[in-house]
């Protein structure tokens, strides 16, 4: 399917009959806070969020592009990784169900650097297998780039 | 002193002063950041770019604010990784200075002429500092969506004072287009891959664009000639697919990322 998507134009409607304009609908203002939600609709989107909640998808997957993705039991971390001409890219995920779901994109050229970052990855203590299967593939694609 | 096993290992700094040469390698690098066709392709020219500028270290980070309950700060660390770990593990995200002067601010400024307003920004600019941040420029790149949209650029050196010693007259000028180009590339990148993971319809898109334009489910139904509650069952599936509790939240999503 294709994503190119296609510029639909909407005309502004007005009532047939009296010719007075619809009464319109509330949009928020995109360049304010967005709008807080209900109790009760915030309290069924965190749930909805939950990750016990989500079908289980596997941890680990690859994809025809050689792009690993490898993501914590409670999905909260995930790290895509893409071995490149110039080095290892990281891509690495974390999210909250409320709050900031911060991403950040890493290069790596060398092994040392790679090494060291790895040093300060909490998934070490938190995720043993994660944390080795992450440094497994990492030194697998720098290698294999040399 | 005797230096921690941490400081040796840490990389040397590569950058030289930004001469005229490096000034106009940066200005042709810079079209192909905006245009940049991967990530991975974003991140290198991001990298040479930073170089360029005779900057030690480069970091970009777009903030974005989803909705009420969500923000997502994405970002491009062209500098040593630790500090992105760092940055990660102890969430300096909460409480970064340099973004919040970005939110509100559109000219770059030099981190030392920022004051800390407390002790979480006292700590960052110290951790900063200790990776390749010592001497700093904060180029905001705004949006027109305001707040809900801002995103920041921090070139940074090693040397302390090395960009208040003269070289941010230039860098200055290459930082806020440096800026603006990455946050031009984001843009496109967070719409593909929404686009992407979404699987959004065109005829999807005809109906934000009637939520956009203030109709109700009614005059929806009656303009496409089919029942109001079968409106309500697409927005249905659609704000599912933009991860979205409701039409209006999902029209901001919508805009946000670039859909309409």
């Amino acid at each position: 399917m294709s994503n190119d998507l296609k510029t639909i134009a909407v005309a502004p409607l007005k009532l047939a009959a009296t010719g007075e304009p619809f009464s319109r609908r509330l949009i928020d203002q995109i360049d304010e806070p967005a709008r807080p939600l209900g109790a009760k609709r915030a309290a069924l989107q965190e749930r909805r969020k939950r990750p016990a909640g989500k079908p289980h998808q596997p941890r680990n997957a690859s994809d025809e592009s050689g792009v690993l993705t490898l993501a914590s039991r409670d999905e909260t971390v995930a790290f895509t990784l893409r071995a490149t001409a110039i080095g290892l890219v990281v891509e690495r995920t974390q999210r909250q169900v409320v709050g900031t779901r911060l991403i950040q994109v890493i290069v790596f050229t060398d092994q040392p650097a790679f090494d060291r970052w790895c040093a300060y990855e909490p998934m070490r203590f938190e995720d043993a297998l994660l944390y080795s299967h992450l440094r497994r593939e990492g030194h697998a694609a720098l290698n294999a780039r040399t | 002193m005797q230096r921690s096993t941490q400081e040796r290992d840490r990389p040397k700094p590569v950058a030289q002063t930004c001469t005229l040469d490096d000034g106009m390698r940066a200005l042709e690098l810079l079209p192909c950041i905006g245009d940049a066709d991967s990530t991975e392709t974003a991140v290198t020219l991001f990298r040479e770019t930073v170089i360029c500028l005779g900057a030690d270290a480069g970091v970009f980070m777009s903030h974005l604010r989803d909705d009420a309950t969500r923000t997502s700060l994405r970002s491009l660390w062209a500098c040593d990784p630790v500090w992105a770990a760092e940055y990660a593990n102890r969430s300096f995200f909460e409480n970064d200075p340099w973004l919040q002067y970005a939110t509100h601010e559109s000219e770059p400024i030099l981190a030392s002429a920022l004051n800390p307003a407390s002790t979480e920004h006292e700590v960052f600019q110290a951790a900063a500092a200790s990776y390749g941040f010592a001497s700093a420029v904060i180029a905001p790149a705004p949006s027109g969506v305001g707040t809900s949209r801002v995103g920041v650029l921090c070139l940074g050196s090693q040397q302390s004072g090395y960009f208040e010693d003269g070289a941010y007259a230039t860098v200055r000028v290459l930082a806020r287009a440096l800026a603006m180009e990455l946050h031009r590339w984001l843009q496109q990148s967070i719409r593909k891959d929404l686009l992407r993971r979404s699987h959004i319809t065109d005829a999807e898109i005809g109906l934000l664009r009637h939520e956009a334009a203030g109709h109700s489910s009614k005059v929806i139904g009656a303009s496409l000639k089919v029942e109001a509650t079968t409106i309500d069952c697409r927005f249905q599936r659609l704000n599912a697919k933009l991860d979205a509790p409701d039409r209006r939240t999902a029209l901001r999503v919508a805009r946000l990322y670039g859909l309409l």
